[in-house]
C-alpha cells in the first residue's frame, strides 16, 4: 500500500513536471519567436526537457495499455485517430498552398485577365504595395476638401487595392500592403520607419499631393530601390454629379472603372524609368525652375509628385543670342556677366575711394594758401560740394558755381561732404561685395557637369539634339498676351528660334517623339498697333495642318473694362472670364455627333468629379484659336452641299466647309474650346480711337476661319498624324508622331496650377507619351446597387424582421410550453 | 434504416418540444431581422452610402457573429451529454443501430434544425435581391447570396459536428456548451479581433486567415466567392469530428 502511494505521488509528480514543462516551453517558445527575449530560448529547451522527462513517465502505463486486450484495442482505435488527424493536416496543409478562389459573381468582379495572369505568374520580386490616404477630394489638389462622395470613394477604392493585391497574390510572387492614412496617430512613426527603410519610397509619399497608390520593390542584389505611383483616380473616377443625380436624385456613389490594366502596368512595370519632359523656354526665369510668377513652379510640383521628371531647356541667351543651356548653364552665363559688372563696379568704387581719401588727406593737412594753389571747390545741381584740381582736366558735368576762394568754411563744408561720400562709398562696396559673394555662391551650386563640353559644342542643332534625344517629350510654351487692356505684352519676337532650333525640333519629331506647343497670340501691343508677326514655329505647325489666325479670344465679361479703357476709368479687379469648355459643343447643337478626342473625354470625365460645374477653374485670357485642318475626304459636292445647311451644322463646321470646300477642321482632334460668350479679334488692345467689340458688318473674311464671329473657338488640338514627307527629303519613310498645340502660351505659368489645368497638364503629356491608359475613361461604371420601396414598404419589411419573424416563434414556443403544461 | 429514421426523427422533434429551441430561433431571427433592417437602410440609402454585396452587413457583424458562437453549444450540448447523465445512453448503445448510424442521425437532426433556422431569412431575399416579380429577375447579383447560404451551410456543420463530439466526451451539458462555446472561439476570434495593422501577405496573418471562419464570409463568401481553402477546412473537421464520435461512442463499449 505504502509503496502504491509512494509510487502514485512519483507518477504525478513526474506528470506535472511534464504538463509544467508543456506550458513552459510554449512560454518560452513565445518569448523567444514572437517576442524576440532571447531568454525565452532557454525557458522553452527546459520546458522541453520537462515534458520528454514527463512523458517517459508514461511510457510504463503505455507499455501496459498496448499489450493487454483492452489495450490493443486501444492502440488501433488511437492509430485510426491518428491516422486521421494526419489526414485531416495533410490535406488542409496541401489545401492552403494549393487553392483556387471561385468568382461565382454575375459580372466577375474578381476574376484577372489570363493576360495579366500569365504575365503576374512571370513576376518573381516582392511588391509592396503602399495605399496612401491623404484624405485630399478627387480634384486633384489638396486644396480640394473632401465631401461624403470623396470619402465614400476613397474607401472603396483601398478596398479595390486590397483585392487586387490579394487576386495578384494568387498567381505572383508576394504583394504586401501596406495602409499610410495621414490621419492616423502612426503615421508619423510609421513614416519614420519609411524613412530608413525605403528613403525612396517615404520621398514619394511625402511629395505625392493626394490619395495615391505606390508600388515599391528593391533589387536584392544592387539594393536599388523601384518607386511606381498611381493615383486613386486611376483605380476609379468619382463622378460627383452623376452621384448627386442618381436613384432618382437620392445620390449613390457612381465610379467610372478604369480598368485594372493601369495597376497591373505598375506592378508588371516596376523599373520602369521616369518620363522626362523638357520645357523649352527663352529664359531661365521662365522655366520650371524659374521664378514663381512668371515661371512654372506648378508644373514642376505636380509633375514630380506623379513620377515625372521636368528639367528646362534655355534656348536663348540674354534673351537674344540662340543657346541650348540647362537652367543651371544658363544661369551660370549670367551669373558671370553679373560678376563681371559687380567687378568693374567695386573697381570704380575703390578707385573713388583712394581719390577721395587723397583728397581728405589733402584738406586736412594742406595749408589753405596751399589748398587754394592746388583746388577749385565747386557745387552742383544737387548742392554737393566737388574739388577740382587746379593742374587736371575739366570735370564734365553742370556746376551751379565755383567758389573764387578756399576758405575755412569751405574747407570744413568739403570735408563733411567727404566723410559723407565715403561713408556711402563704404556702404556701396560692402553691399557689392555681398552680391558677389552671394553670386559666387550660388555659381558654386551650380550642376554643370557638362559645361565645357556645351561651350566646345558650336553646332547649335547638334547640341540641341544631344538634349532632346534624353526627353520623353518637349514643351514649347510662348506666352505672350497677359492683359490686353493693361497693354501687358510679352513680345512674340521675344520667342523666335533660331534655324537650327527648328531643325533639331524638326529632327525629335521625325524620330517619333511628342510635343507639346503653347501658343500664346503672336501680336504686339497696343503701341506697336497689334502687328502680328510669325516666325518658323507656325510655319512647321502650319505643316503640318494647324491653322492659327493672329487672333486673340476676347470675352464678354471684358467688354465693360475694355469700355472703361476709353473712357480712362480704371477697374480695381480685372473681370472674371467664362472657363474653358471641354463638351462637345457640335453634338449639343446639332445632329453630329462625334467622337471624343481621350483628352477631352478624360477631361470632361474628370470634370465630373467636381460637384460644382465642371471645369470651373480651367480659365485663360486672350487665347489664340486653334484649328487642325484635314482634307475632307468627301467629294467637293457633298462639302458644298453640307455648307449650304449651316444651321444644322456647329458653327466652326460651317465656317470650314464654307471656306475651303475641300479643306475641313477636324473637330474630333479639339481638346479645349472657348464660351460661346466670346468674340475673336486681330486688335484686342483697346485704343483712344478703337474700343474691341464684335461687330456684325460686312467682314472680307467671312467664311473662312479668320471670320470675325461669336464663340466658341477651338484653342487645343491633338494630333496624331504622318510627318509631311518633304521632312524626310525621300529619304526615310514618314513616321507618325503625336503633338498637341495649345492657344495659350501662360496656361501652365505660376507658382501654383489649378485643379483641372494640372489634369490638363497630366492628360496632354500622358496622351503625348502613349500612356493612354492613365486618361480617365468613361468605362464601365460601378455604384451600390439599390432597392426601390416606398416609406411604407421599407417600414413593414424592417420592423417585420425585425420583430414580427422573431415573435411567431415566441409564440409557437409559448404554445408549445402550453401543450405541454396540459399534458 | 428506420430505426436510423426513427432516431432522427426523434432527435430533431426532440428540438421543438424544448423551449430552447424557440429561444434560439426567437434571438437567432430578431438579430438577423435586425441586421437586414440595417441592411434595407443601406439599399434605400441617400448619398454614398450603400452595401457592395446584399449580405454583406447581415454576415460581417459582430453582433452576428455573437449570436452565431452560441448557436452550436445550444443545439449539440444536449446531444450525447444529456443521454449520458440520464442514463439512457445505455439503452441507445444497445439498441440494434451501429455507432455511425447513431451519430449521423443525431447530427443530421441537429444539422436539419439548424437549416430550419435559416429557413425564415429567405424571407428577406427578394428584397435583398431587388426581386422584380414580373420580370422574375432580380436586380441585383444573386450569387453572393448563394455563395453565403452555401458557406453558412458548410461553417455550421463544422461548428455543429464540434459540439457533437464535445458533448459525446464530456458528461455534464454545461460543460459540453462551454467547451463547444471555447473551441468556435477560437474560430471566431480573430474575425472578432480584426487586426488592422497585420500584414496580410505574411504567413502569420494567412494562416489566421485559415481558421477565421468570420474573414473567410467577409472576403470570400458574402461577396461572391468560394475559396476552395475555406471548403477543405469546414468538410475535412466536419468529417473528422463525426468520426471521433463515433470513436468516442465505440469506446464506451471497450473501456
Amino acid at each position: 500500500m505504502a509503496l502504491n502511494n509512494s509510487f502514485s505521488f512519483f507518477h504525478f509528480l513526474l506528470r506535472f513536471i511534464g504538463l509544467t514543462g508543456l506550458f513552459g516551453g510554449l512560454v518560452g517558445l513565445a518569448l523567444w519567436q514572437g517576442i524576440g527575449i532571447e531568454q525565452g530560448r532557454l525557458v522553452a529547451l527546459i520546458g522541453a526537457g520537462m515534458l520528454a522527462l514527463g512523458l517517459l513517465g508514461e511510457l510504463r502505463g503505455a507499455f501496459g495499455m498496448t499489450f493487454s486486450r483492452r489495450g490493443a484495442v486501444g492502440v488501433s482505435v488511437t492509430l485510426q485517430i491518428v491516422l486521421a488527424l494526419a489526414l485531416l493536416a495533410g490535406l488542409n496543409y496541401f489545401s492552403f498552398f494549393h487553392y483556387q478562389r471561385i468568382d461565382c459573381t454575375r459580372d466577375a468582379d474578381f476574376t484577372l485577365p489570363d493576360k495579366i495572369k500569365s504575365d503576374l505568374a512571370q513576376l518573381r520580386e516582392d511588391t509592396t504595395i503602399v495605399v496612401f490616404q491623404r484624405h485630399t477630394a478627387f480634384g486633384y489638389t489638396a486644396d480640394n476638401r473632401q465631401d461624403n462622395y470623396d470619402a465614400a470613394a476613397e474607401r472603396k477604392i483601398v478596398e479595390k487595392v486590397k483585392d487586387l493585391a490579394e487576386l495578384f497574390q494568387d498567381f505572383g510572387p508576394r504583394f504586401r500592403v501596406q495602409l499610410l492614412d495621414i490621419q492616423d496617430d502612426k503615421f508619423e512613426d510609421n513614416l519614420k520607419v519609411l524613412k530608413k527603410e525605403n528613403p525612396a519610397l517615404a520621398e514619394a509619399i511625402e511629395k505625392t499631393p493626394d490619395n495615391s497608390i505606390f508600388f515599391y520593390a528593391q533589387d536584392a542584389d544592387t539594393k536599388k530601390e523601384r518607386v511606381q505611383r498611381l493615383s486613386f483616380q486611376d483605380i476609379y473616377q468619382l463622378d460627383k454629379k452623376k452621384s448627386q443625380e442618381a436613384h432618382k436624385g437620392n445620390g449613390n456613389l457612381v465610379l467610372h472603372d478604369q480598368g485594372i490594366d493601369n495597376f497591373a502596368n505598375k506592378v508588371l512595370n516596376i523599373e520602369e524609368k521616369k518620363p522626362r519632359i523638357g520645357f523649352g523656354v527663352i529664359h531661365e526665369f521662365m522655366g520650371v525652375d524659374g521664378a514663381e510668377t512668371i515661371g512654372m513652379a506648378g508644373v514642376k510640383r505636380a509633375l514630380e509628385a506623379r513620377g515625372y521628371e521636368c528639367r528646362d531647356i534655355v534656348l536663348k541667351q540674354s534673351m537674344e543670342d540662340p543657346a541650348v543651356l540647362t537652367h543651371d548653364e544658363h544661369k551660370h552665363e549670367r551669373l558671370e556677366i553679373q560678376l563681371q559688372i559687380y567687378e568693374r563696379n567695386l573697381k570704380l568704387i575703390a578707385e573713388k575711394q583712394e581719390k577721395y581719401q587723397e583728397e581728405t588727406k589733402d584738406f586736412d593737412k594742406l595749408s589753405m594758401a596751399e589748398l587754394n594753389k592746388k583746388y577749385l571747390v565747386a557745387q552742383d545741381l544737387d548742392g554737393r560740394l566737388h574739388a577740382i584740381a587746379r593742374a587736371g582736366p575739366r570735370p564734365s558735368g553742370a556746376f551751379l558755381g565755383v567758389y573764387p576762394k578756399i576758405d575755412q568754411e569751405v574747407r570744413e563744408d568739403y570735408m563733411e561732404d567727404l566723410r559723407r561720400t565715403l561713408e556711402d562709398l563704404g556702404k556701396s562696396l560692402k553691399r557689392i561685395q555681398d552680391q558677389q559673394q552671394k553670386a559666387l555662391d550660388t555659381k558654386q551650386s551650380l550642376v554643370l557637369d557638362n559645361l565645357d563640353e556645351v561651350r566646345r559644342i558650336t553646332d547649335l542643332r547638334a547640341k540641341f539634339n544631344r538634349v532632346l534625344a534624353d526627353l520623353d517629350l518637349l514643351v514649347l510654351p510662348r506666352q505672350t498676351i497677359h492683359d490686353v487692356a493693361l497693354d501687358w505684352v510679352w513680345p512674340y519676337e521675344w520667342y523666335k528660334l533660331d534655324t537650327a532650333h527648328i531643325d533639331a525640333i524638326k529632327d525629335y519629331m521625325k524620330a517619333g517623339n511628342p510635343v507639346l506647343f503653347c501658343m500664346g497670340p503672336p501680336l504686339s501691343g497696343r503701341r506697336l498697333g497689334a502687328r502680328p508677326v510669325s516666325d518658323d514655329i507656325d510655319q512647321l505647325l502650319s505643316s503640318l495642318g494647324i491653322e492659327m489666325p493672329a487672333q486673340a479670344i476676347l470675352f464678354n465679361s471684358e467688354s465693360e473694362t475694355l469700355e472703361n479703357f476709353q473712357q480712362k476709368v480704371k477697374l480695381a479687379r480685372a473681370p472674371d472670364v467664362p472657363p474653358l469648355e471641354v463638351e462637345p459643343y457640335a453634338a449639343r447643337a446639332s445632329k453630329f455627333a462625334l467622337d471624343l478626342h481621350p483628352i477631352r473625354a478624360s477631361l470632361r470625365l474628370s470634370g465630373r468629379s467636381f460637384s460644382k460645374s465642371y471645369p470651373s477653374d480651367l480659365k485663360v485670357r486672350a487665347p489664340r484659336p486653334i484649328y487642325a485642318m484635314t482634307v475632307a475626304r468627301e467629294s467637293a459636292a457633298a462639302a458644298l452641299a453640307l455648307a449650304d445647311s449651316p444651321a444644322g451644322m456647329g458653327p466652326l463646321l460651317a465656317a470650314s466647309f464654307a471656306a475651303a470646300k475641300l479643306r475641313k477642321v477636324n473637330e474630333s482632334a479639339v481638346i479645349l474650346l472657348t464660351s460661346a460668350e466670346s468674340w475673336n479679334d486681330d486688335q484686342p488692345f483697346p485704343t483712344e480711337e478703337r474700343v474691341p467689340r464684335l461687330e456684325h458688318g460686312k467682314d472680307p473674311n467671312r467664311g473662312t476661319i479668320l471670320e470675325k464671329r461669336e464663340g466658341p473657338f477651338p484653342i487645343g488640338v491633338a494630333v496624331e498624324t504622318k510627318l509631311p514627307e518633304s521632312w524626310f527629303d525621300g529619304k526615310a519613310k514618314p513616321t507618325t508622331t503625336r503633338f498637341v498645340v495649345l492657344g495659350h502660351g501662360g496656361m501652365f505659368m505660376g507658382e501654383n496650377l489649378t485643379p483641372m489645368k494640372e489634369k490638363l497638364l497630366l492628360d496632354t503629356a500622358n496622351w503625348l507619351m502613349g500612356r493612354d491608359d492613365l486618361l480617365a475613361r468613361d468605362r464601365a461604371t460601378w455604384s451600390f446597387p439599390r432597392v426601390e420601396l416606398d416609406k411604407r414598404a421599407e417600414t413593414i419589411w424592417t420592423w417585420g424582421a425585425w420583430f414580427g419573424v422573431p415573435l411567431v416563434f415566441v409564440y409557437l414556443g409559448t404554445l408549445m410550453w402550453l401543450i405541454r403544461r396540459m399534458r | 434504416m428506420r430505426a436510423t429514421m426513427s432516431l432522427l426523427r426523434r432527435e430533431f422533434s426532440a428540438y421543438f418540444l424544448s423551449p430552447i429551441g424557440y429561444v434560439v430561433f426567437a434571438v437567432f431571427l430578431a438579430v438577423t431581422g435586425h441586421l437586414f433592417s440595417l441592411s434595407v437602410g443601406l439599399l434605400t440609402a441617400r448619398g454614398p452610402k450603400g452595401l457592395s454585396y446584399p449580405m454583406q452587413l447581415m454576415v460581417n457583424d459582430i453582433a452576428f457573429w455573437l449570436v452565431y458562437l452560441f448557436i452550436p453549444p445550444l443545439l449539440t450540448m444536449r446531444l450525447f451529454a444529456e443521454e449520458r447523465s440520464t442514463g439512457t445512453l445505455e439503452i441507445l448503445l444497445s439498441a440494434p443501430l451501429r455507432d455511425g448510424q447513431i451519430v449521423m442521425s443525431k447530427f443530421l437532426a441537429c444539422y436539419g434544425f439548424y437549416v430550419l433556422l435559416w429557413l425564415p431569412t429567405l424571407l428577406y431575399l427578394p428584397v435583398l435581391l431587388d426581386w422584380q416579380w414580373w420580370t422574375w429577375q432580380s436586380g441585383i447579383d444573386p450569387w453572393p447570396v448563394v455563395t453565403t447560404y452555401f458557406g453558412l451551410a458548410l461553417a455550421g456543420a463544422m461548428f455543429l459536428s464540434v459540439g457533437m463530439l464535445v458533448s459525446s466526451l464530456v458528461k455534464t451539458q454545461m460543460v459540453a456548451a462551454l467547451v463547444t462555446l471555447f473551441i468556435g472561439l477560437l474560430f471566431i476570434l480573430a474575425g472578432l479581433w480584426r487586426p488592422a495593422d497585420m500584414d496580410t501577405s505574411g504567413l502569420a496573418y494567412q494562416a489566421l486567415y485559415f481558421f477565421t471562419v468570420p474573414l473567410h464570409f467577409e472576403r470570400n463568401f458574402s461577396r461572391g466567392l468560394i475559396d476552395t481553402r475555406n471548403v477543405v477546412l469546414y468538410v475535412s473537421v466536419t468529417l473528422f469530428c463525426l468520426f471521433l464520435a463515433v470513436r468516442s461512442l465505440e469506446s464506451r463499449r471497450w473501456r
